[in-house]
């Protein structure tokens, strides 16, 4: 066989190779894994109906972004945020239909919307939407030139002569020792904030004046009135929607309001709403085991993540769900879920309020890891407290202290105690706590923090003493 | 960037390192009887030092007592179920114990350091000494300091066994609020 001879057969064996390798392909044993690949349609959209703008079901939330020692700013603190890996997502969202962006002067430290004004400043301005929020939750911020200030601040850092939205942040929440109603008077009337910022509407610096809401009922009821007697148009509210707040807010927490009760008294008066925490800070992404194979058992193809954001987009009054996403993985698989969106049917629907039932019977502590509270003056962790606490419920791991002597709870007691030690640092623990409730006013979620970190503390040394 | 600071999500507080104080009379574990007897018959091995799992124990620098063990509460305070240096102790320095009697081992008793403490400095509610007690030996009082009202720790000194939980979990940095001084004849009831 001469050297041409050789080539010869050895091209045709190659392409013979290859077909049969891409035959293989289409066949069963197939070596590309398909999960969360490119999505089967196209991004389900929304139309606000005040403007026209068709937004996509799925929202960025910049609240958990990335950091450069990994995870979020949650469990590195002092680490600057992962640019790189923010412009990655920004460009896959935008790539995939996600036009939404939802930022906040307080998010991940301050650094949120600087961080997102760079990802976005590389795509043309009319190619999506940004949703920011009026966050003068610090009684520093309370006047008029503070507030505006924060406003300027925001366009700047967002690289941006307008927003799409403009939120008021945390409505129903109480600072400075006043109640819910007289701290929204004190933020955004008694100052004029309020209609300074209806001119900045009316000058197109706003696009949609709305406000993110969180507990106390007079508060939202009372803003609904204002907007029928027509002395404020609210273009969107955002509100806490997901399987379990849909019934189960006031129970879990008396402070809450049902997101049923929210999203249809919006949906009456025609106010596109926006959805946050559809995964309940992640918790309900993460669910027990018992939770996920009665999910899997419905659809073997649908992750508990799935299940939820399904639920969030369902209701056609929802214009966009914000999800607070950290990693590619994560936006690749919502995106999958919404592109498109397919609603629930009854049956599921009944499913998932089923699952609720479940989901609070297990009492875990309502935190969604949003950091509000965070720094506690005295050093501890509170959410990462809350979190391993909450996980070890969900994982069945929690040692039940009547039944204890045998060996599986020893065998729990044991995982609980290490595990804790090595989840938060000793001096960031809940026994540090020493109750001066300066953290309870920034929980939107209205946890009586300092008790549970009592309840959690005396299980801890309960344990210990055994 | 110029900004005014305000407060927003996330972040941990710096948390400064705390010092051991000063004491009269320094804290030896429960075991040791006294200070004499720990003086008598300990020949600093270390044992002990390396068995305690709470970084309490630590070898001591006076000269007089030169690497024997004493009991200082940065990093942990003598948890009441621990006995550990008990039972490694070759030279009954200090003698085994069982957790049950520990309880009525009195080796220190707290006192309270009003400058440093949290709600006479900054007014806010604390009480985190009284709270974790595992005697109930310490219970808070009203007095009052630059004209508030403030809930300030009394300690029952007879109820008091010196495990310094107090002073490890005491809010107030590098220097707690309560600390413990230790009894030169531990006392048993």
């Amino acid at each position: 066989m001469d050297r041409r001879e050789f080539l010869k057969h050895s091209t045709a064996a190659l392409a013979g190779t290859s077909v049969l390798l891409s035959a293989c392909g289409k066949k069963k044993p197939s070596a590309v894994s398909n999960q969360h690949s490119e999505p089967e349609g196209s991004m389900t959209l929304r139309v606000n109906p005040n403007t026209g703008d068709k937004v996509s079901l799925l929202g960025f939330g910049m609240m958990r972004l990335p950091v450069v020692a990994g995870g979020t700013a949650r469990e590195n603190p002092d680490s600057p945020i992962d640019q790189e890996a923010v412009n990655a997502m920004v460009d896959h969202a935008l790539a995939h239909g996600v036009n939404l962006f939802d930022t906040s002067p307080l998010y991940c430290q301050g650094n949120s919307e600087n961080s997102l004004g760079i990802a976005l400043a590389r795509h043309p301005r009319n190619t999506y939407y940004i949703s920011t929020k009026m966050s003068n939750f610090d009684p520093a911020t309370w006047s008029l030139a503070e507030s505006q200030a924060m406003f300027e601040r925001s366009l700047q850092r967002l690289q941006t002569d307008y927003v799409d939205y403009l939120l008021l942040h945390g409505i129903g929440m109480s600072g400075g020792g006043l109640n819910a109603w007289e701290t929204f008077q004190k933020r955004y009337i008694e100052n004029g904030l309020l209609d300074w910022l209806i001119e900045q509407k009316r000058k197109g610096r706003i696009r949609n004046l709305g406000f993110s809401y969180h507990g106390d009922q007079k508060v939202f009821d009372q803003l609904l009135q204002w907007h029928d007697e027509g002395n404020v148009h609210w273009d969107t509210v955002l509100i806490e929607l997901n399987y379990v707040d849909w019934n189960y807010a006031d129970e879990i927490n008396s402070r809450n309001t049902d997101a049923a009760y929210l999203y249809e008294e919006l949906k009456k008066r025609t106010i596109p709403v926006f959805v946050m925490e559809p995964l309940l800070g992640g918790r309900l992404a993460h669910q027990p085991h018992a939770i996920v194979r009665q999910m899997q058992h419905l659809n073997p193809n649908l992750s508990p993540a799935a299940w939820a954001f399904r639920f969030a987009g369902t209701p056609d009054g929802v214009l966009s769900v914000l999800s607070g996403m950290t990693y590619l993985e994560h936006l690749k698989e919502n995106i999958a879920t919404y592109s498109p969106l397919r609603p629930l049917e009854d049956k599921d629907w009944s499913f998932l309020m089923r699952l609720a039932d479940e989901i609070c019977a297990m009492k875990a502590i309502p935190c969604t890891a949003c950091n509000y509270c965070m720094p506690c003056p005295y050093g501890l962790n509170i959410p990462q407290i809350f979190n391993y606490y909450n996980a070890c419920i969900a994982e069945g791991l929690l040692p039940d202290m009547t039944a204890h002597g045998d060996a599986e709870f020893l065998r729990k007691r044991r995982a609980f105690l290490v595990g804790y030690d090595r989840t938060v640092p000793g001096m960031r623990q809940a026994d540090h706590c020493i109750g001066c409730r300066r953290c309870m006013p920034h929980c939107p979620q209205r946890i009586k923090i300092p008790q549970e970190m009592q309840k959690i503390d005396r299980l801890v040394e309960n344990l210990k003493q055994l | 960037m110029a900004q005014t600071k305000i407060k927003v999500d996330g972040g941990l507080a710096v948390l400064e390192d705390k010092i051991a104080p000063h004491r009269e009379t320094p804290v030896t574990p429960p075991g040791s009887v006294s200070a004499y007897n720990m003086n008598r018959h300990c020949t600093a091995c270390q044992l002990c030092v390396s068995a305690c799992p709470n970084n309490v124990l630590r070898p001591s620098t006076d000269p007089l007592r030169l690497m024997q063990p004493e009991m200082s509460f940065e990093r942990g305070f003598c948890r009441p179920e621990c006995t550990h240096c008990s039972h490694v102790c070759p030279t009954g320095a200090i003698q085994p114990i069982s957790s049950e009697q520990k309880t009525a081992i009195h080796i220190g008793h707290a006192v309270w350091l009003e400058p440093n403490c949290i709600p006479v400095v900054n007014g806010d509610s604390c009480g985190l000494c009284a709270k974790q007690c595992p005697t109930w030996a310490i219970a808070m009082e009203d007095r009052e300091y630059n004209g508030r009202i403030v809930s300030v720790p009394v300690v029952d000194t007879e109820r008091c066994i010196g495990c310094g939980k107090c002073e490890h979990l005491c809010p107030a940095r590098p220097f707690s609020a309560i600390i413990v001084e230790g009894n030169v004849m531990h006392q048993i009831n």
